[in-house]
């Protein structure tokens, strides 16, 4: 230690070196690698269908933190279908992704998206696709009583953007195609 | 009571029987955890609890936080995805504990529940850890294992350094030994006694089978220690070597040695020399009476591996335990009329195992015997076999 009282030692001029070292990696980087490494474990020890159900647990609770936050700021009951796109879309942004509004309709919310908040590391890991899916499900189903996911398109599966459908009535019970839906439990 | 009534009188029957048709335990809650229908495997681990009854709160019948089951069971009802649970059922000493899945269900009154299956773990786990365990039985008893194995290793190392020592301290003293008995008889026996001649005839045959011994331990100590210096090697070029060194047991015997097409590969000339050397040289001494020995050596690729065969048409081995021929100073009851040190084939073994090759022996089924090398397709050059087919 120096006589003004500053540490100079051996182990101060090592630290300084390695911050000064060109690696990109700060707590943002950290936790987004962290979550996507999460949820790669998940996926690959305990399988994509069991991993499902710790990611519903997960973007029910999140997506209703999220929902009350909205709900709480607009000062309303419930949000209408046009306030629900704006909320899904805004809550994506403020997390630094490129979500737009496609269209929107009585049965269906259109969404898409250029960029994800987990960039490069989402390639592959389609499971962060079912937390956005769990929180935009959360949020529409307890707003408008029911939600049905669809994500045709995924930056996770390759594609350039994700299209993301959120469709507001209950599927036809003849329609083979599997789909995550969500419910309104306030009312059930 | 609260209304549960979920279920139509009709359709209640069709669900009772589907739910009974289920050997593990089915329930079936409202989203806040009102009972709406158990199964009877379900019913018989609350048998002891009067509060489980149809329309009343099942959640403080369970053990844990109360407000995260809650939770857990309303998020249950707002997915279709089924959810992982954990519950525990209490006792009277010690709970029992379920991994459960919570799956929502709806009902003909568009009124939905949640259908919990539960599966009874072992007090105090989950399937994971009980894997787990089981995993760390299996682990400590393969290191049991490999210890074991570590220190018959070590065991044998130290059999064989001792080997090596006492044949290298052993040679100077029986050199000495043997050049005194030159010496001796270069100086003339006529004064000796018919009995000393033979005695000292006798000397000298057993003092040239001890420095054989001994030369043989030193070889095979010297082969086990040796760095293996790989090299691109034809082994019928090999064959060939090892049979210019025994040319003179060779033309003794009226021997035929018949190399086939055989593969090139990575090994080392040296050691592999001396394998072949040792398998001819047994061939050639444990020979049929009034029968030249016929030694072919051909190979064929089983797999992607070559198969190398010496062959010969020699004593067999007298129906003897294959696998001991490889162990030094195995010697077979049907060749104890030849001399021999027993330590050529557990040699071989050794410089075998060096390269990462495998070696066996067989008895022929008309006469003779086979040593069979088998080499991995890795180190196959050229794999230029005979024609012979694949089997095995």
């Amino acid at each position: 230690m120096s006589e003004d009282g500053e540490n100079t030692g051996p182990h101060e001029d090592l630290t300084a070196a390695f911050a000064a070292l060109d690696i990109d990696r700060d707590r943002d980087r950290f936790l987004r690698e962290l979550i996507g490494e999460l949820s790669e474990t998940l996926e690959n020890v305990v399988g994509l269908s069991e991993a499902a159900g710790f990611i519903a647990v997960v973007g029910a609770r999140i997506g209703a933190m999220m929902d009350r936050d909205y709900r709480d700021a607009l000062g309303v009951e419930r949000m209408e279908v046009e306030q629900v796109a704006a909320a899904l879309v805004d809550l994506k942004q403020r997390l630094d992704s490129g979500f737009s509004i496609e269209s929107i309709d009585d049965s269906k919310i259109v969404l898409r998206n250029t960029r994800c908040p987990f960039g490069e590391l989402v390639k592959g890991r389609t499971s962060l696709c079912m937390m956005t899916s769990n929180v935009f499900g959360k949020i529409a189903a307890e707003n408008l009583g029911y939600a049905r996911l669809e994500i045709p398109e995924s930056i996770a599966q390759g594609d350039q953007t994700c299209r993301v459908i959120v469709h507001l009535v209950p599927k036809d019970k003849r329609d083979p195609e599997p789909a995550r839906e969500y419910f309104a439990v306030s009312d059930g | 009571m609260p209304d549960v009534n979920f279920l139509t009188p009709s359709s209640r029957v069709d669900f009772d029987a589907l739910l009974e048709a289920l050997d593990s335990p089915h329930v079936i809650v409202s989203g806040s955890g009102e009972l709406v229908v158990a199964n009877k495997a379900c019913a018989h681990l609350f048998s002891d609890n009067p509060g489980f009854v149809e329309g009343y709160d099942i959640v403080p019948l369970l053990n844990g936080d109360e407000s995260l089951l809650r939770e857990l069971l309303r998020t249950a009802l707002g997915v279709s995805t089924p959810l992982p649970l954990r519950l525990d059922l209490p006792g009277a000493n010690t709970p029992t504990h379920f991994q459960a899945v919570a799956k929502r269900i709806a009902f003909h009154d568009a009124r939905a529940g949640v259908l919990i299956r539960l599966r009874r773990i072992r007090e105090g786990t989950s399937v994971f850890a009980e894997l787990n365990q089981q995993i760390g039985v299996l682990h400590r008893r393969l290191g049991a294992e490999a210890h074991e194995r570590r220190m018959l290793a070590d065991v044998n190392r130290d059999l064989e350094r001792f080997a090596a020592v006492a044949a290298h301290d052993l040679r100077a003293p029986l050199g000495q030994l043997m050049t005194m008995l030159e010496v001796f008889e270069m100086e003339g026996t006529d004064k000796l006694s018919t009995l000393q001649r033979e005695v000292l005839q006798m000397m000298a045959t057993a003092s040239s089978r001890m420095s054989a011994l001994v030369d043989a331990l030193l070889d095979h100590s010297r082969m086990a220690d040796a760095e293996v210096a790989k090299e691109p090697i034809n082994l019928a070029d090999t064959v060939r070597e090892a049979a210019e060194n025994l040319i003179e047991p060779i033309i003794e015997t009226d021997a035929t040695i018949q190399p086939g097409p055989l593969p090139t590969v990575a090994c080392d000339p040296t050691l592999v020399r001396q394998i072949f050397q040792n398998v001819l040289s047994n061939s050639l001494k444990y020979r049929r009476d009034s029968v030249p020995p016929t030694i072919r050596v051909f190979a064929n690729t089983i797999a992607g591996a070559v198969v190398v065969r010496i062959s010969d048409n020699g004593r067999g081995f007298g129906g003897a335990d294959t696998a001991d021929l490889f162990r030094p100073f195995s010697r077979l009851a049907n060749g104890l009329d030849q001399e021999g040190s027993g330590i050529g084939l557990a040699t071989c073994m050794s410089i075998a195992a060096r390269h990462g090759w495998k070696i066996s022996a067989a008895e022929n089924d008309d006469a003779g015997a086979t040593i069979i090398i088998r080499i991995p397709a890795h180190q196959i050059i050229t794999a230029e076999t005979g024609e012979a087919p694949d089997e095995e």
